[in-house]
């Protein structure tokens, strides 16, 4: 199975993932820490594998914005999907990474959008 | 003097006519009017105090204006008359003396005393008495420089305290008021008039002298001396009045700060919790930052518990696929030995022939074994993948990332509520002094500063001018004295008046130490006595007057105290009074506007005990947080003869009424 060198999201989604970090972000011009787009990507398909579910196709085409080797460089995320037993027969790993980042942040703009807050208890809370 | 009766009309809070009856029996001497603050407890001091002089004082024993006296509520509608009648006896005599403003006809608003006009009128024993003499009358009676000590607010009490302090402004001023209440005065003018005939009578003698060949140069020099006195007195003069003009002002600046404490006090608070707020903020963004920083890795903690059973369910298989291939081993092995005992049937001990019999069964258990190991099927290619798969997955390591972003969120969710607490309180305290100008209290504060600075620098002055007038004056009396004794002036008439007046006035002011010293030795002991019933230390062994008449306590050495309390304060001020008013009058009454602030149980029962007796008519303005109706009047329930409280109508309008 050929692996994308890039996936991304859709627009609408990746929107949704800037206005994420906009807001988790301190102000523009002021220093501290800062998260990028991998950072809430990565975390996205983590809690999309916790879901143990195959979540559906990206109903419109990704941006591909994000290189693999980037978001990836040790393959964990390659080798949490593998293990996962998930990965349909003729998907690509990085595919369905995408698909998992997909469903993840929307859930996290949802959630977020509901209290102003991501939903730590809900990710990492004892029934995690 | 006893009083009778007060008839109050218009008067501050106490809108139309309101009639209190003073107690006039000889053991139930004591008159409670109940009252609480700014209902009008210092408005009736005031009111005998206007009856009796015209004058009604605020704080710093500043006069009230005459605008302010009229109660607000009866010049709204247009009633800008107040009077106030009293009715006293004095010597068996009969007295009801009435006090009376009223707007003048052609003024529309009054803004300053000039626009009432006073009507004062006195009768004795029911024949009026003209008006020129009424005031003399009074002060007969009961001289106005004694009221502050049978008049007296006992919140201002406290500035008896002064009188400890050497040099202290205030406690120069009272001592002035005391020594004109014990009649020092009276000599002091004697001294002062002495000094001015003196003057004259040199500047007589120089005039004479300056006809004599022999004393011309004297009457030179006591003519220059003359007119460098004259120089030096105006100066003296320039210098206290602007010592009382910055006095003045320190005092009205005291005022102002003192209305607003309770904003300075506020902003104080205020920079408190804008520093609380900051500590907050700056701790909500170093969480922020921590929370950051975690969410980078967060993805690690969730795929590793996502794991965490997948690499369980490895490492078992892994596990158990290991212990099948040494279990395969440990069978290879048996089978080993047990065939080598087939293929070679010696025993190995006794070197005799195992029998055929005995072989048999270990055939058998070969067979077993094989089969057993043939079972055991162990493909190291699996155990490979598996072990490759376990170091992957081992690589996903959390640092609790989870546990972290929780426990920090948690964090910022008090950090949020304490900071919306100290917003509002910063909001509401915000909205309590907006109306105040905070930066001009600071620039009050400042020139306050300024103003005690420069009234430091002019008593300085004033000292080094009057030493120089005091020097002056010596050398005058030696050059009158050195005229006096030459052969030119000796026998002349002006050399005699000039050694008349210097002796007369060296004896007015030996007399006036001696008075002084005299009039100490009597409040002394008077308040010493007074002391003693008021204190509940009773091992202390007196009090100890100064030159300013001030109060030191002694102990049982007859040591001076240094620190005192601020109830033990109060009960050596109430001592001074009660020395003061006992030296400076044989008899009258004693009106006492809340004297028991800042006393503890003991104390405030000892002064209840003792006050029926420090006059032979007692007034006692009080709140119910100073006397307790309930508890504290048994100490002195039989000598009470009235009770009065006073009732709020509105903010601006009290009523007294007699109460049971």
């Amino acid at each position: 199975m050929n692996e994308p060198s890039r996936i991304g999201l859709t627009p609408n989604t990746d929107a949704q993932l800037d206005e994420l970090l906009a807001d988790l972000n301190p102000e523009p011009g002021t220093e501290g820490v800062k998260l990028i787009k991998f950072d809430i990507y990565r975390l996205a398909v983590a809690i999309g594998l916790n879901h143990a579910e195959i979540p559906q196709a990206l109903g419109e085409k990704s941006t591909s914005s994000l290189r693999v080797t980037e978001l990836d460089p040790d393959g964990v995320l390659n080798l949490a999907v593998e293990s996962s037993g998930l990965l349909p027969v003729d998907t690509s790993v990085y595919e369905f990474i995408e698909r998992l980042a997909e469903r993840g942040i929307s859930e996290m703009y949802a959630a977020y959008q509901q209290t102003g807050q991501l939903a730590l208890d809900r990710y990492f809370g004892e029934k995690a | 003097m006893k009083l009778k009766e007060l008839i109050i009309n218009n008067f501050m809070p106490y809108k139309g006519e309101q009639t209190v009856v003073f107690p006039q029996g000889d053991t139930e001497n004591v008159m409670l009017l109940f009252g609480d603050n700014m209902r009008g407890k210092t408005s009736f001091l005031n009111a005998i105090r206007w009856g009796f002089y015209g004058k009604a004082v605020g704080r710093h024993l500043q006069s009230i204006p005459r605008n302010h006296l009229v109660n607000i509520e009866a010049a709204t509608e247009g009633d800008w008359s107040m009077s106030i009648v009293l009715k006293f006896s004095d010597s068996g005599k009969e007295y009801e003396l009435r006090r009376q403003i009223q707007k003048k006809s052609h003024v529309s608003q009054p803004k300053n005393d000039a626009d009432f006009e006073q009507i004062i009128g006195l009768r004795v024993d029911g024949i009026v008495v003209t008006n020129d003499t009424i005031e003399n009358e009074i002060n007969q009676i009961s001289p106005e420089e004694i009221s502050r000590f049978f008049l007296f607010d006992g919140e201002l009490l406290q500035e008896y305290e002064n009188l400890l302090v050497d040099n202290s402004e205030q406690g120069e001023k009272i001592k002035e008021h005391i020594e004109q209440a014990l009649g020092v005065p009276a000599l002091i003018h004697g001294r002062d008039e002495l000094s001015s005939l003196l003057k004259d009578a040199r500047r007589l003698q120089a005039k004479d002298a300056k006809k004599n060949t022999d004393l011309k140069s004297f009457a030179e020099q006591q003519n220059q001396l003359e007119i460098q006195l004259s120089s030096i007195e105006k100066d003296l003069k320039d210098l206290l009045a602007q010592r009382d003009a910055t006095q003045k002002q320190v005092d009205d600046i005291d005022d102002e700060l003192k209305n607003t404490e309770a904003v300075q006090r506020k902003k104080i608070e205020l920079k408190g919790l804008s520093s609380e707020r900051k500590a907050a903020e700056k701790q909500l963004e170093t969480l922020a930052n921590e929370q950051r920083q975690l969410l980078q890795t967060a993805y690690l903690d969730v795929l590793h518990s996502n794991m965490a059973p997948l690499l369980e369910t490895i490492r078992i298989r892994r596990d158990t696929l290991q212990s099948v291939t040494e279990k395969k081993a440990v069978l290879n092995s048996q089978i080993g030995t047990l065939q080598k005992s087939i293929d070679d049937p010696t025993c190995a001990t006794c070197k005799q022939s195992i029998p055929d019999e005995k072989i048999q069964p270990i055939r058998d258990q070969i067979l077993r074994l094989r089969a057993e190991e043939e079972l055991s099927v162990v493909n190291p290619e699996e155990v490979r993948r598996l072990n490759i798969q376990i170091d992957k997955l081992a690589t996903i390591r959390s640092a609790s990332e989870g546990r972290r972003l929780i426990d920090n969120d948690d964090k910022q969710r008090r950090l949020d509520v304490q900071l919306i607490r100290v917003q509002s309180k910063e909001d509401e305290l915000d909205a309590e002094i907006k109306e105040f100008d905070t930066d001009q209290i600071m620039r009050q504060r400042d020139k306050r500063d300024r103003l005690v600075g420069q009234l430091s620098r002019l008593n300085g002055d004033i000292d080094k001018t009057k030493a120089d007038r005091d020097k002056n004056t010596s050398k005058q009396d030696h050059i009158a004295t050195l005229i006096s004794k030459s052969a030119g002036g000796q026998g002349q008439k002006s050399s005699i008046r000039v050694n008349m007046y210097q002796e007369l006035e060296a004896i007015f002011s030996a007399g006036i130490n001696q008075l002084r010293d005299a009039l100490r030795g009597d409040v002394e002991a008077h308040a010493t006595k007074a002391f003693a019933e008021l204190t509940t230390e009773k091992t202390y062994s007196g009090l100890q007057i100064n030159q300013n008449y001030g109060l030191s306590i002694l102990d049982q050495e007859g040591r001076v105290l240094k620190q005192r309390s601020a109830g033990a304060e109060q009960i050596v001020a109430l001592s001074l009074i009660d020395g003061l008013n006992r030296t400076a009058r044989k008899e009258g009454p004693i009106v006492m506007d809340t004297p028991l602030g800042r006393l503890d149980p003991k104390h405030r029962s000892n002064v209840l005990k003792y006050l029926p007796k420090m006059a032979e008519q007692v007034v006692l303005l009080v709140h119910e947080g100073e006397i307790d109706p309930d508890r504290d009047i048994e100490n002195f329930a039989d000598r009470i003869g009235a009770r009065y409280q006073i009732e709020r109508i509105s903010t601006t309008e009290s009523r007294i009424v007699k109460s049971n």
